[in-house]
This record gives structure tokens, C-alpha cells and sequence, in this order.
């Protein structure tokens, strides 16, 4: 191999490692895939699935002093518990610089797999609306890409990893390549129905998750049993993660090689390539420093940007690629954790079965021509779902006790919606992340340091989308409605991205319309960092078509000689 | 065979298939509960949950609280749970019961007819205004886990009660439907062909 030890080096086995892993091996390049998490096996690694809350460490209740003391970011997600909890990043062993003046969540795994293993599974195409947003109202640069340059590949990354949902036929939200829908439940069918007279240009749908309702016709992966809580891992695969789709696809090529526990402190630079990916053991700290003919960074947005931060020389003094100085800046996120829930009268009779894992999903219906018509720019769309009131929430609202009390629990309590925003956030150049000047990890690695606010926007589009979250809950016959705004701090919504931009221009951007560093031919980022805007969908399908499409062009370009 | 018979017959074999975790656990050998305890509650102390956490959840067609353990849940979480501050509310509250209870009747609350002890435990209820249901079901859902914090002793105690109690074995199987694997989902079931919670 012309005196490399691999062909390609992928950096993180996450959602867009996974897939960079599959896509190269299947090209046939020998490939190393570097993770800094601890090793995990698909099911035999999932200690937590269907285990019963009487068999969970004080029921389900947070550990709070251990939580305190080693979790204290980790734990604030909702898939953080005792069932999880070997998933997650220790942010005591792994810091970053916590500074309460400047809240920023980073939020992350510490194992094979990533947060593939983690999220919320929910996959939303982009359009062009979003891919022209930039240009058009003139925040952040312009995308290189437009949807027709993404949508074949969202094609392929959809049947291979198995999406369900419905189709729509919305400009602003395209359909994919999807497996049976998900239902909706009576409640829901009801509030979508209320909405649609209510809102002509409203639409409420389940959710596209990339989750089995039906078999695929290259995997073995089975169908979803409605158990409920995918991130404790599921063996039989029903949920999309690099561990049950990706990676035992690279697998089977016979050329990939995974190394975990292997953190890579910084890249090699001379003469205009990446001439080496210099490793940490972390177990034995031994170091070792790989080569490769591509580079692949796929460490997360966080990740991949510290480590170009960290690869600075004195041909990039500022960071690694970094001629545009974009590198750790534009981060985004989404706006979270607001919106509005009513309790519904009447459905008594109706109590679902199954913990269906997904919800109702209503696209974005803002400025849809573009602009700031809606008094804001860009827009925001609603996850949410319908159920009845279980026990403990019955029994905090129930007066008394006794038999009559026990008795009264037995039955579910009233219906309840909830709808909650997820917006828009714009570019900022001073919304960043750096390197602390000091404060350094166990392996003498730089901590990252976040500078992040929500600005005027995302303020005004946040109230927007919980007064109309209350609006539409009213309009469905909610007879009592609350909103709700928890102030999620940036990051809370594990959306962060943007902070190696692609972009057209070398001078404001760090990668070009392939994920490819305008600066250095052989490296590529295709995880979140690549973005150029953050649009209000959910943005992992779109890291794992940008992710096959680079390799597809790096492959490409190594065999005509380019790279 | 109908649907109640077929979800039981359905957890019991589930339950069979569940039981790797289980081996998992033991296997690990970890003890977690065997942690040192931050001290045990006095013999009173106990003997006055028992009687509350019966009279929060009696034994009626379905066991109550004493049977799934809830007592025993209570102590772990009060005593090794709670921070300092809680614990005092919660200790406090048990005293002043005890107080109210040798005052009123110059016998301790665990001597007390279980309709006295009703009447105490009772007295105890805040006073509930008008409620906006919205607003109070919300209120109700982000309630602190395990009650913790400031919230007084009857709601402390309600509460783990009551957690203690539904997250049982017995609590999860026997109260409530246990269907770990479902197998599909059904957003139109009817409530008629379980006529209780599911386990959740």
C-alpha cells in the first residue's frame, strides 16, 4: 500500500463514522476506524434492554451524588439513566470547559457506536428551501450543494438504514424512500384533523424514524416490537445504529480494522496532505501515529473541530484547514425544550398498546418563500405526541389515599398533547468554540470552551413556535392548556453543527461543496461541523448522505490521482 | 383464550425470556444496596412507615404496599437517598405524627385504631384550591423525581409510596399490566380489554 499503513483512516464510529466506514470498505480501501470510546458489543453490549424498573438501581431514580460528581452534563439528557448510563460520556474522566456564564451542553457518547446508539431516530430530508436559506436572506454563506446534488444520496443512505413514515408531497420537507408508516394514535388523528380545518396550511404527521415496521430486503435486522426505549440499545436491530447497520457491514468487506479506546489527539500536515493521525491509547496512554492515504474526521462536531484545533503548525497557525478562520465558529443548534401541552377531554375509552418509539411531527409552514414575513427569519417545526396520564402523574393530582385512591389509579388518567418547537438557529460568527488556553484533559489534550448565546432570532422564533404550539392545542378542543419554555441551554438539543462549514468561497469556508478541506485534498469532514445552516429538522440523515457522497467522490479522485 | 388471558400468558413467558438480565446482574456481582447506609431508621420509625404506606396502598384485590416492599423502599430512599435537608423533613414529619398522635390520644401513632391513624395521616392533605387543570397536570408531571427537595413530608411520603408500590414486581404485574415486548402498536386499543395501566 505504497507505504501507508491503511488506505483511509475514518476518526469516530458514530452516525456519519459508521457510515464513512461502510462506504470506503465497500469500495474496497483497507480501513481503519479510529473510536475513543470503550468497545461494545451489538446486543451482548445492551445491558439495560427490558430490564424492569424493580430490577433498576433505586427504581429508575437518578443516582444523584454520582450523577453530581461524574455526569453532571450527560445526565440532564432524557436517555440518561442507569439503563444508559454505560453509553455515556463520564465528564469528569473526559471535561470539557463547564462554565455556567456560558451554558453549552455537549453532550456525548463514550463508546462503538456513538450517539447512533443514542438518538432520537428521527430523520427529516432537507430541501432547498433550506439549502438556499443563506443566500438568500444573506445569513452565514452560501451552500455549495443544492437538494437535486443531496437527494440521490438521501435515497441510498434511506434503504439501507430503513426509514418508516408518510409521504407528503411538501416542497418544504421531501419525501423519502420509506417503509410503512408508523400510526398515529386516536388522539392524535383527531388533533391532526382539528389542525387541518383550523390551518389549511398545516399539515400533522407521524414522525420518519429510522426505525423496522418492516423487514429490509439486504439485512436481518428485525422489526420493531414497540418495547419503547431504544437507547438502551436493541438486539434484534430495529433501530438504525452504526453497531446493528454500518459497521457490520464494513465488516463483512473483510476491510475495516476498529480500533476503540484510541483518541486522536491531532492530524500530521506536510507538504500540503495529511501525513499522519497521531493516536492515544486510553487505557495504556501509549501513543502511535497511523497514515493513510484520506483522512475521514467524523468525531462529531465538537470532536472533529477540536482536533483540527489542536493539528495547528506553522502552515496553519489558527487550526488545521483554517485559512478561512471559520474553523470553530458559525456553531449552531437548535431551539428546544418549548412549546405547549393541553389535557383533551373525552377518547376514555381509547388507551393505546405499545410504547410506540416516535411520535406526531407537524413540518415547518414559517416563510416559506424565504424572508421574515413570519417576524423572524427561517422557521420551526413541532414533535410531539398524545397520551394518557399514567400513575404518578395521577397520583400526584389525586387527592387522598387508600382503596378508593389505589383503586382510582388503576385506570389511566385524562388525555394530554404536548407539542414541542424545534427552530431554526443562524449562523454566528461569534457563536464559537475554541481551545481552552490552559485547562487540558487526562491526555493533555486542550479542552474545548464554548462561547454560544441565542440571539434576537431564535428568541422571537422560540415564542413564536410555543404561542402557536398553544394555538393549535386550543383549536383541537385542549379545555386547559399550559406553555411551556425550559431556556435549553445551546447544545441541549444534541443538533450542534456548523463549525467547519462547507462553503464555495476559501475564504469564508472550511470545506467545499464534498466535504473536502479546501485546504488540504485528502482530508474530509462529513459530520456535523460540515454544515453551512442548521434548518429545523433533525440533521443526521442529512451527515450520513453528505458522508457517502464524499467518500464516493474521494474514492473518485483517488483513482484518477487527485488525492 | 381472551385478551386478558392472552397478555398474561404472554408476560409469563416474556418474563421467562427477561430472565438473562437478571443472570446478568448477579453475575456482575455487584451489591449495590450493600453500600453502607447513612444509618438506619429507628424501630418506631419503621413501624410507622409500615402502617402509612398501608394506608396509602392497602392490600385489596391486589396486593398492597407492605407486600411489595414499599416500606423497605421508603427506608433505602430516605436514608441513603435523600440529601440531609430532605431527610429532616421527612423524619420531622414522621415525629410530629407520632407527636400529634401521644398528644391527642396519649398512645403512639402505631397503637393508634387504623381509622385514627386515617384521621392524622388525612389532616396532613393540603388544601387544594380551585385548580386549573392544565397548569396543575403540568406541574404534576416535572414534580421532582423521588419528591425531592422542598417538598413537605405527606407529599414526600405519597410519593415514594406510591413509586415504591407501581415499580414493583408485584406493583408492575399484578396492579398494572406488564407487557415488556408489546410486538405492535395499536393507537386505537380500548381500554376495556385490559381495564388497567400498563406497566411503564
Amino acid at each position: 500500500m505504497d507505504n501507508y499503513d491503511f488506505d483511509a483512516i475514518v476518526v469516530g464510529s458514530g452516525i456519519s463514522g459508521g457510515w464513512a466506514a461502510k462506504e470506503l470498505c465497500e469500495k474496497g480501501l483497507k480501513t481503519l476506524v479510529l473510536e475513543r470510546g470503550r468497545p461494545l458489543e451489538h446486543g451482548a453490549g445492551y445491558t439495560g434492554e427490558h430490564q424492569p424498573t424493580w430490577e433498576t438501581e433505586v427504581r429508575g431514580l437518578p443516582l444523584r451524588d454520582l450523577y453530581n460528581d461524574e455526569y453532571e452534563i450527560q445526565s440532564t439528557s432524557y436517555a440518561f439513566n442507569e439503563t444508559t448510563r454505560h453509553f455515556w460520556n463520564n465528564d469528569s474522566n473526559n471535561p470539557y470547559d463547564w462554565d455556567p456564564q456560558h451554558p453549552w451542553h455537549w453532550v456525548r457518547a463514550d463508546v462503538v457506536g456513538g450517539r447512533s446508539l443514542l438518538w432520537a431516530r428521527q430523520v427529516y430530508r432537507w430541501s432547498d428551501l433550506d439549502f438556499a436559506a443563506n443566500k438568500l436572506d444573506g445569513h452565514g454563506c452560501d451552500w455549495p450543494i443544492r437538494y437535486a446534488d443531496i437527494a440521490p444520496w438521501y435515497s441510498h443512505v434511506e434503504k439501507f438504514i430503513g426509514v418508516s413514515g408518510q409521504k407528503l408531497g411538501l416542497a418544504q420537507l421531501p419525501d423519502g424512500e420509506f417503509l410503512k408508516p408508523m400510526e398515529l394514535n386516536v388522539l392524535e388523528r383527531h388533533v391532526a384533523a382539528r389542525i387541518a380545518e383550523e390551518f389549511p396550511e398545516r399539515v400533522m404527521t407521524i414522525g420518519r424514524v429510522a426505525i423496522l415496521t418492516e423487514p429490509l430486503p439486504h439485512s436481518d435486522r428485525g422489526t420493531c416490537h414497540y418495547c419503547g426505549p431504544c437507547h438502551r440499545g436493541c438486539s434484534v436491530g430495529a433501530y438504525f445504529s452504526s453497531l446493528s447497520s454500518t459497521l457490520p457491514a464494513a465488516t463483512a468487506t473483510g476491510n475495516m480494522t476498529l480500533r476503540a479506546n484510541a483518541v486522536v489527539e491531532g492530524l500530521d500536515y506536510e507538504a500540503g496532505r495529511i501525513t499522519g493521525v497521531r493516536v492515544i491509547d486510553t487505557e495504556t496512554r501509549e501513543r502511535q501515529t497511523y497514515t493513510s492515504k484520506v483522512v475521514f474526521l467524523c468525531a462529531s462536531t465538537v470532536g472533529s473541530t477540536q482536533i483540527l484545533l489542536n493539528s495547528a503548525s506553522d502552515a496553519f497557525p489558527n487550526g488545521l484547514a483554517n485559512t478561512s478562520g471559520a474553523l470553530g465558529r458559525y456553531l449552531m443548534d437548535h431551539t428546544y425544550a418549548v412549546g405547549a401541552m393541553g389535557v383533551f377531554p373525552g377518547f376514555e375509552k381509547y388507551y393505546p398498546m405499545g410504547a410506540r418509539p416516535n411520535g406526531a411531527y407537524i413540518p415547518r409552514y414559517q416563510n416559506l418563500e424565504g424572508g421574515d414575513e413570519a417576524g423572524f427569519y427561517r422557521g420551526y417545526g413541532f414533535q410531539g405526541g398524545a397520551a394518557r396520564m399514567n400513575w404518578q402523574t395521577m397520583a400526584r393530582l389525586t387527592p387522598g389515599f387508600g382503596a378508593e385512591f389505589k383503586n382510582s389509579l388503576r385506570t389511566p388518567g385524562p388525555w394530554t398533547m404536548r407539542l414541542g418547537g424545534f427552530g431554526e438557529c443562524l449562523p454566528y460568527e461569534d457563536n464559537y468554540l475554541d481551545l481552552h488556553p490552559t485547562k487540558k484533559d487526562r491526555f493533555g489534550i486542550p479542552q474545548a470552551r464554548f462561547r454560544f448565546t441565542w440571539h434576537d432570532n431564535e428568541i422571537r422564533l422560540r415564542d413564536a413556535s410555543k404561542a402557536d404550539a398553544a394555538r393549535m392545542l386550543r383549536a383541537a378542543g385542549a379545555v386547559s392548556v399550559t406553555e411551556y419554555d425550559a431556556q435549553a441551554p445551546g447544545g441541549a438539543a444534541i443538533h450542534e453543527m456548523g463549525t467547519a462549514r462547507m462553503g464555495r468561497d476559501p475564504a469564508d469556508s472550511v470545506l467545499n461543496a464534498f466535504n473536502q478541506a479546501h485546504d488540504v485534498a485528502n482530508l474530509f469532514v462529513t459530520d456535523g461541523s460540515a454544515m453551512t445552516s442548521s434548518a429545523c429538522v433533525n440533521p443526521s440523515i442529512t451527515y450520513m448522505a453528505l458522508t457517502a457522497r464524499a467518500v464516493d467522490y474521494a474514492t473518485t479522485q483517488m483513482s484518477e490521482g487527485a488525492i | 383464550m381472551d385478551r386478558r388471558e392472552i397478555l398474561k400468558a404472554a408476560g409469563v413467558l416474556l418474563g421467562v425470556a427477561i430472565s438473562p438480565s437478571c443472570s446478568r446482574a448477579l453475575e456482575s456481582g455487584e451489591d449495590l444496596n450493600a453500600a453502607p447506609a447513612s444509618g438506619e431508621l429507628s424501630a418506631d420509625a419503621q413501624r410507622i412507615i409500615e402502617v402509612l404506606a398501608d394506608l396509602i396502598i392497602p392490600e385489596t384485590d391486589t396486593p398492597g404496599a407492605i407486600e411489595a416492599g414499599v416500606p423497605q423502599f421508603i427506608q433505602q430512599i430516605v436514608m441513603d437517598w435523600y440529601t440531609a435537608a430532605e431527610r429532616t423533613i421527612f423524619l420531622d414529619g414522621l415525629a410530629a405524627l407520632d407527636a400529634t398522635s401521644r398528644s391527642n390520644w396519649s398512645l403512639s401513632f402505631v397503637e393508634l385504631e387504623p381509622a385514627q391513624q386515617a384521621q392524622l395521616l388525612a389532616a396532613l392533605e393540603p388544601v387544594r384550591g380551585p385548580q386549573e387543570q392544565g397548569g396543575d397536570a403540568l406541574t404534576a408531571i416535572f414534580m421532582p423525581a423521588g419528591a425531592a427537595g422542598e417538598i413537605p413530608f405527606y407529599l414526600k411520603l405519597k410519593e415514594l409510596t406510591v413509586l415504591g408500590y407501581y415499580t414493583s414486581e408485584i406493583g408492575s404485574t399484578q396492579e398494572l399490566v406488564y407487557l415488556p415486548v408489546p410486538g405492535r402498536y395499536d393507537g386505537d386499543f380500548e381500554l376495556a380489554e385490559i381495564g388497567r395501566q400498563w406497566t411503564t
